[in-house]
């Protein structure tokens, strides 16, 4: 199985933020005390690498274990078997106290920023947290300045500071996920479904923003998306995924352009394009 | 504002063929907020023909959910104004207004013309019971004295018609237990079971109005080319009209002959699709249809 992780089409002369080898989750079944439960493997035997400064993208259908891989990744779901390293430092394993070190350099931005966002709390308390957390050094005034680079970086202005979250809009409030997210520098940013929930021209300004954010800041992305044409947009390289398993990769073009997989190819037809002129 | 109303009108006016079919004519509404109203949507005016495919485009907060649940009497009374007219042909030909109905009435004169498809068909559906329960349920609604044993023989002949596979074991099943793409399939068989005739089991009769509102949106793309291809080939078998709500350009160019574009509680244009998504006048509708063009434009080779 390594070998999926080792084809990489990107330099190998880049430095691979995360390693992900033999990853494999099982749920038990509901049993019964007469039956011994079933398993279910959400996720089986998967590998992949990130590398510096690239966006990977994890493609799949509801239900594949995407979304199950990177809650391993992020320490909030505990593997069955497999190795996860990010930055060489192996995470599977650790408790929480000692893992906690390494969460700054991970960070997830969730599909509904209605629901990650505190809604009785100001974007300013919000946003100050993080920093907080990891860089108690920090003086008021230098978290401030922090703040507001940021959220300049993002599009937004610091008229949001004093606005709870209900006063925003989606886009607006993914692009605060984001700035909140890259406050305290990561090193690897989920991005899940980050924009299934937004209109298309807001779809824009979000890949838009996270490409540029990656250009400038030079994190690594993976990100998890069922959506073929946002996949295409941003990412280098595509792990498509199917019932727990890595059907495909490989730089996205060339992958899903030529696809050999017949679910792969299932998935490519499924796509709807659209044909216009707008002048 | 008052230029696009007449426009709007002028449309109409050259379109009084004899298979129309629903007719809004300056449709406002308005929302009651407190002592507030806010206006929702502004002198709609549009003519749907017998057959014909409708796509209805705009951002989040255009207004296009409001109008389609206006035109389907599903708002409430109490918390909502509305002016103009939203007329349905009748048998005879002539012309019923929804709003000279009373209101306790309305929705069973819509419900016998228009089928609804909600945007989240796991809302749409009972988490408690299991589908026979209340598919049945909707069935003997619509036809009364039916016995369980022909609903049982009715709703696996509209399963056989509607290409839902599983059969007994799908009726058995809780609407959590299927997945998206099978529950919005259930959810478009429940709502035509208005349109159907019981005992003589014909996929539809002529006439119906399927309002799709975002079917697909919380599914993923196999699912989604699913249910998109599930409500051409209803349309295609049955003849339906079909008013499809989406902000998916792609969708709808797939789908839809015409189309109308909303921004901000306005029909700033409507048309054929092509020439809206070749030709467009309104400089709001070519932006769209960039933006669209940005993230899923054609590519050459591969893609359907």
């Amino acid at each position: 199985m390594s070998d999926i992780a080792t084809q990489t089409t990107t330099p190998s002369n880049s430095s691979v933020v995360l390693e992900v080898r033999g990853l494999v989750k099982e749920y038990r079944k509901a049993g019964s005390p007469f039956k011994r439960a079933d398993t279910f493997e959400a996720v089986s035997n998967v590998s992949l690498d990130v590398r510096q400064g690239e966006i990977v993208c994890l493609l799949g259908e509801s239900g594949c274990g995407k979304t199950t891989l990177a809650r391993m990744i992020m320490h909030l779901t505990r593997p069955t078997a497999g190795t996860i390293t990010l930055n060489g430092c192996e995470m599977q394993g650790l408790n929480e106290r000692r893992f906690r070190p390494l969460r700054q350099y991970i960070q997830m931005v969730y599909q509904n920023p209605f629901d990650c966002l505190d809604p009785s709390r100001r974007v300013g308390s919000l946003l100050e947290e993080p920093l907080k957390l990891w860089h108690p050094e920090l003086s008021k005034e230098e978290r401030t300045r922090r703040i507001s680079g940021m959220l300049q970086e993002c599009g937004l202005d610091e008229s949001c500071l004093v606005k709870k979250p209900r006063q925003f809009s989606g886009g607006q409030l993914q692009r605060l996920s984001i700035a909140r997210a890259l406050l305290v520098d990561p090193k690897l940013l989920i991005a899940d479904e980050i924009v299934s929930a937004l209109d298309v021209p807001i779809q824009n300004q979000i890949l838009d923003l996270l490409v540029r954010m990656k250009e400038e800041h030079g994190f690594s992305v993976l990100f998890i998306t069922h959506d073929l044409s946002v996949a295409r947009k941003v990412s280098d390289r595509v792990i498509v995924m199917h019932r727990g398993e890595v059907v495909g990769f490989g730089a996205t073009d060339e992958l899903l352009e030529n696809p050999s997989d017949p679910y792969i190819r299932k998935l490519a037809d499924s796509v709807f394009t659209f044909e216009g002129c707008p002048d | 504002m008052t230029d696009r109303t007449t426009d709007n009108t002028a449309i109409i006016d050259a379109t009084t063929a004899r298979n129309e079919i629903l007719r809004v004519e300056n449709l406002s509404l308005w929302i009651k907020k407190g002592a507030d109203e806010i206006q929702i949507l502004h002198n709609a005016s549009f003519s749907i023909k017998d057959g014909e495919r409708w796509g209805i485009a705009g951002e989040s907060g255009a207004g296009k959910s409001m109008m389609m649940h206006t035109v389907a009497a599903l708002l409430p009374n109490g918390s909502t104004r509305t002016e103009g007219a939203i007329l349905y042909r009748l048998k005879d030909g002539s012309w019923q207004n929804l709003f000279d109905i009373p209101y306790a009435k309305r929705h069973e004169f819509v419900s016998k013309r228009v089928a609804f498809i909600f945007q989240d068909s796991i809302h749409a559906l009972n988490p408690n019971e299991r589908i026979r329960k209340q598919w049945a349920a909707t069935a003997k609604l619509h036809h009364p004295g039916i016995t369980d044993e022909e609903c049982e023989e009715h709703l696996l002949e509209r399963m056989d018609t509607f290409a839902i596979p599983g059969g007994m074991g799908t009726l058995g099943s809780y609407p959590h237990q299927l997945s998206g793409g099978m529950r919005q399939r259930i959810a478009i068989a429940m709502a035509l079971e208005s349109q159907s005739k019981a005992g003589a089991y014909e996929p539809s009769v002529r006439n119906g109005i399927i309002v799709a509102d975002e079917p697909t949106t919380s599914l993923d793309s196999i699912s989604q080319r699913s249910v998109v291809d599930y409500i051409e080939y209803i349309c295609d078998k049955g003849g339906k009209t079909l008013l499809y709500v989406s902000h998916n350009l792609g969708i709808l160019q797939h789908l839809c002959d015409n189309l109308m574009v909303m921004k901000d509680g306005v029909i700033i244009e409507q048309g054929r699709a092509d020439d809206l998504f070749f030709r467009a006048r309104e400089s709001y509708t070519k932006a769209i249809v960039r933006e669209t063009l940005n993230v899923m434009g054609k590519t050459s080779g591969g893609m359907s």
